[in-house]
This record gives C-alpha cells, sequence and structure tokens, in this order.
C-alpha cells in the first residue's frame, strides 16, 4: 500500500511535458525498477532529490545531453 | 547461386535471413555466434520447436554461402511459412496470441537463464491460427540484474494496441499501419480516460513508464547509468507473469456493432442455396486442387472451411469487418483449420513500407495464391467504393490464374440497401456487363445462378494478363 501511496503521488506531481533528450526506453526502465521494488525506491529518491536540487541550483538546460538531441528532434 | 537478401532483416548485426531456391536460411555472423553457441547450448530452441512456438532451425554447412560480400559462420534453415504477415493485418485475438506467446516464451526461457533482446511482434508469424516465434537469434544470455530491455517495445507493439480495443473500443490496424512500430505509450496515455489511469497494471505499464520517461528527461545521463542492472530475476519473472496474466484477461470492449459478424446466421440465402453455392466451391477445389487459396471477404470463414474440407491446403482470408475475422479466427481455432484470416480493405491494401519502401512488403507483393473466391465481396467495391468493374476485375485476375468471383444484382436487397441512401451512379452494374467484361481476358468454365435474388457465381480461368 505504500508503494501505491507513493505511486499516486508520482502520478500527481510529475506532470512534465515530454520533450525527452533521452532514449524512451529510460522511462521503461525506471518503471521496471519501481515494480522490481526496493531498488527501485532507492532510484525515485535519487531522481526526485535531483529534481529537488535543481530548483536551487541553475544549470544550462542546453548543455547535457546535446549530442543526443539531434536525434530526437 | 544466387542469394535473396530478406528485406526486413537488415538490423541485426547477429545475423541475416537470405532465400536460395525458395529456401529460407539464417546466416548468423561472427558477432552473433557466440551468444547463439550460449543459447543452443541450453536446447531452449530445439524445445520450443518441437512445441511449435519457435521455428524450427537447422544448421547447415555455411561453405555453401559463402560469397565475397557474405561471411557466416553459422548457417541455419528454417521451414519456409506459407504466408507473412504484419500485426496492422491482425486482428483483436491474434494479436492477443502474438503477445501471450511472446510472455511465455519470456517465461520459460528466463527459467534457462536466457532474455530476448527485443519485443517485436514482427517476430511472431502464423501457421494458420498458430503463432510461431521466427527470429532466434534474438535470444541471448541473461545477465544477473537486468531489466527486460523490450518492455517499451512490448507496450508499443502488443500492449497499447491490444489496450485502444479493450478499453475504447478501437481497433488498432489503422494506427498500426500509419506506425510500423506500434502505438507510443506517451499519445495512448493522452486518449485515456483519467480514471483508467488509476487501474494498476495501466498503471504500471503504461502511465508510470511515460512519467518516469518525463522525470528522466531533466537528469544527467551518468546518474541514470547502470539502473538498469539492479533488477532482481525474481521481479523480472514477476513482471512477465502478471503481465501474461493481464494480457490474457484482454478482451474487445463490446463488439455488437459490427456490420457482418452476425452475417452468417442472417444473410440472405435460403439453406438450399446455401449448399448450391457450397457445391459450386467445393466443386471448384477439388476439380483445380489448388493449394494456396485467398478467400477475399472470408467473412466467418465458412467458405474458406469449405475450400479446406475440399482439398486446398491453405487458405488465406481477408476482411474488412472485425468482428468476422474474429469468428473467422475462432472457427480456424476450434475446427484445427489451416485458415488464416487477415484485415483487408480491398480498396486500399496494405502498401509497401518501412526502411526503403520494401521492409514490409505490401499484400500484392506477397501474393501466392493458386486460386482465388471472391463470394459476396465485388458489390462492396464496385459499388460500395465506386471502383469501376473493369478495374474491380483487372485486379482481381492478378491474383491467381483461375478463382470464383460472385455478382451480385441489383435487384438483391443487400445491394438495394446500399444503394437507398445514395444516387445509383451505376448504369452498367449488370450481370451481362460483368459476364462480358470478365470474358475479355478469362475463359469462363461454369457459372450458377445461386439465389432467387439472382447472384450469380462464375468459375474462371485467366487467359489473358
Amino acid at each position: 500500500m505504500k508503494l501505491f501511496f507513493i505511486l499516486f503521488f508520482l502520478l500527481v506531481l510529475s506532470v512534465v511535458p515530454a520533450y525527452s533528450y533521452l532514449d524512451p526506453g529510460a522511462g521503461s526502465m525506471l518503471a521496471q525498477l519501481i515494480m522490481g521494488g526496493v531498488a527501485g525506491l532507492v532510484v525515485l529518491f535519487k531522481l526526485y532529490w535531483g529534481k529537488f536540487k535543481s530548483l536551487f541550483v541553475k544549470t544550462d538546460s542546453t548543455t547535457p545531453e546535446k549530442d543526443n538531441s539531434s536525434q530526437t528532434e | 547461386m544466387s542469394l535473396f537478401p530478406d528485406p526486413a532483416s537488415f538490423r541485426d548485426p547477429k545475423g541475416k535471413v537470405v532465400q536460395k531456391d525458395e529456401r529460407i536460411f539464417r546466416l548468423i555472423s561472427e558477432q552473433g555466434v557466440k551468444d547463439y553457441e550460449l543459447v543452443k547450448a541450453t536446447n531452449f530452441i530445439s524445445r520450443m520447436s518441437k512445441l511449435d512456438k519457435i521455428i524450427q532451425a537447422t544448421e547447415v554447412d555455411p561453405a555453401k554461402f559463402e560469397s565475397p560480400d557474405i561471411s557466416a559462420s553459422i548457417v541455419l534453415e528454417h521451414p519456409r511459412l506459407p504466408f507473412i504477415s504484419y500485426p496492422y493485418e491482425w486482428c483483436f485475438p491474434m494479436l492477443k496470441k502474438a503477445a501471450q506467446l511472446h510472455l511465455e516464451l519470456q517465461i520459460e526461457a528466463l527459467e534457462e537463464n536466457l532474455v530476448f533482446s527485443d519485443a517485436s511482434a514482427y517476430n511472431i508469424q502464423f501457421q494458420g491460427p498458430h503463432p510461431i516465434f521466427i527470429d532466434v537469434l534474438s535470444l541471448k544470455p541473461y545477465k544477473e540484474g537486468q531489466i527486460w530491455e523490450g518492455h517499451r517495445q512490448f507496450s508499443e507493439q502488443f500492449l497499447n494496441p491490444l489496450l485502444l480495443r479493450s478499453l475504447l473500443g478501437v481497433c488498432h490496424n489503422s494506427w498500426y499501419r500509419g506506425n510500423l512500430e506500434g502505438i507510443p505509450s506517451d499519445e495512448f496515455s493522452k486518449l485515456l480516460p483519467w480514471y483508467k489511469k488509476f487501474s494498476k497494471n495501466i498503471f504500471l505499464h503504461v502511465v508510470l513508464p511515460v512519467r518516469m520517461n518525463n522525470l528522466a528527461q531533466n537528469q544527467k545521463i551518468d546518474s541514470l547509468s547502470g539502473l538498469g542492472s539492479n533488477l532482481p530475476k525474481v521481479s523480472l519473472k514477476n513482471i512477465f507473469t502478471k503481465l501474461l496474466s493481464w494480457v490474457s484477461g484482454l478482451h474487445p470492449l463490446s463488439s455488437s456493432g459490427s456490420t457482418w459478424g452476425s452475417y452468417d446466421s442472417m444473410h440472405c440465402y435460403q439453406q438450399e442455396e446455401v449448399e448450391k453455392k457450397q457445391r459450386f466451391i467445393s466443386n471448384f477445389i477439388q476439380s483445380t486442387k489448388p493449394q494456396t487459396v485467398w478467400d477475399l471477404g472470408c467473412n466467418t470463414g465458412e467458405y474458406s472451411e469449405i475450400a479446406l474440407k475440399s482439398g486446398a491446403h491453405h487458405v488465406v482470408g481477408f476482411d474488412y469487418d472485425q468482428s468476422s475475422l474474429e469468428k473467422a479466427f475462432a472457427r480456424a481455432e476450434n475446427n484445427k483449420l489451416n485458415l488464416l484470416p487477415l484485415f483487408l480493405d480491398g480498396a486500399n491494401p496494405s502498401p509497401n513500407q518501412g526502411w526503403n519502401s520494401e521492409e514490409r512488403p505490401g499484400l500484392l507483393k506477397r501474393k501466392n495464391a493458386d486460386a482465388v473466391l471472391a463470394l459476396a465481396f465485388e458489390h462492396h467495391l464496385t459499388i460500395g467504393r465506386n471502383i469501376p468493374i473493369p478495374h474491380f476485375l483487372e485486379w482481381l485476375i492478378s491474383l491467381a490464374p483461375i478463382g470464383v468471383v460472385e455478382f451480385i444484382p441489383k435487384e438483391d436487397p443487400n445491394l438495394q440497401r446500399m444503394l437507398s441512401l445514395r444516387e445509383d451512379v451505376f448504369p452498367d452494374y449488370t450481370e451481362q456487363n460483368f459476364r462480358n467484361i470478365l470474358e475479355k481476358k478469362c475463359r469462363i468454365i461454369q457459372s450458377a445462378t445461386v439465389s432467387k435474388t439472382g447472384r450469380t457465381l462464375f468459375w474462371y480461368e485467366v487467359t489473358k494478363q
């Protein structure tokens, strides 16, 4: 039940539009880790921590994953 | 010696499929040998091919395939399948059966410490109503902790198309044909009503991957690398088994709206007329002995079954109506018929498409019929779609050298219904005119009026192309 609460929370929280620079398989991988349990929760925490940090640290959003962008857009 | 590379087999560096003298061979490159040897040692392929779940693969002498542009370390021969079909030509239960086979194989393979490198629906083909997996090189050894690499592909190529019908009542075929990779989860999830997203399986396999993907896009790549090796094997197996049980319970959302699904029980023939028509078809098949028959407008497969029982070896049935196709597929399964019912809009058959417009050949490139049946079919194109009779017949006789075509006269109640809401712009639509046009390029061997309303069958043989 706890897991479901987290998942539900995630659903509501994560309303970012999708213009992916990463291979679209990344979402699938993360979803599987969450389905898989323990490891997934650690990953989830890391991701949200990264997101939380980015609220305070200004980064140039065009610099990372530059190489892949031309393939997807 | 001439080798013809299969136009769909070029992506995998581990090997490719070629045709030689009408036989099918898979040439395994040096890059593919290691994995293949490891897979072979488990006997998984031979065990599954005995159960008709994976295509047979027999090793043959690679020396016979040496040429300047081909280097094969190992060569496998596969039996030739009677007809190659694509997921955009399958009806719901076929796609579902293919999805079930894929998951069953994944579960069985994992027991042998093997996994599949992809989850392409194009790797499954049908022999009659039985799905069979054809790409033995997509098997490879399992690495501890690895995720299911094909999850996204499985969702796009199997799951989302099935859910489209199951949750929303929309058939997958047109969308799938437009996007050969299937139905992307991000687009599909936009169509789902919000309350459906809270269902556990939909959430886990459709909504969550999309959300996670959105989330991941803001992360640096190195924060994600290495994560794909953190899934316990038991969890991986769990994903497969739960997904299999979910997929096995999917059904089309209320299929009562079909036009022709009840045709079998309500069509406009009297019993004796039906028998007359059946005798005509049976006599045609017994006299001409075709191996492969195409049944255009096969409906629920009634006449396909008669063709098979009269000696035809294999029938590919085509219909536009999903409910009819589903019934034809059930007939093939229940009566153990070598019948492959496929979706076809006669006025717009599957085109050549994919890479270089040749990866997935169109219907006409795959034609293999010795004889064609076009029963209660002609009027759907000539009246329903305004295809002039000469154009229709030209197309029909290009499909096979012999056939039976049924002409439906304007007096027929079905045709009356079609014309009741539109202007009759078909002054030349008469049996005599139909016969005259047919006779320009064909010899009519036999004809018979099989209903009181004047429906007529023509058994023809093409004399001029």
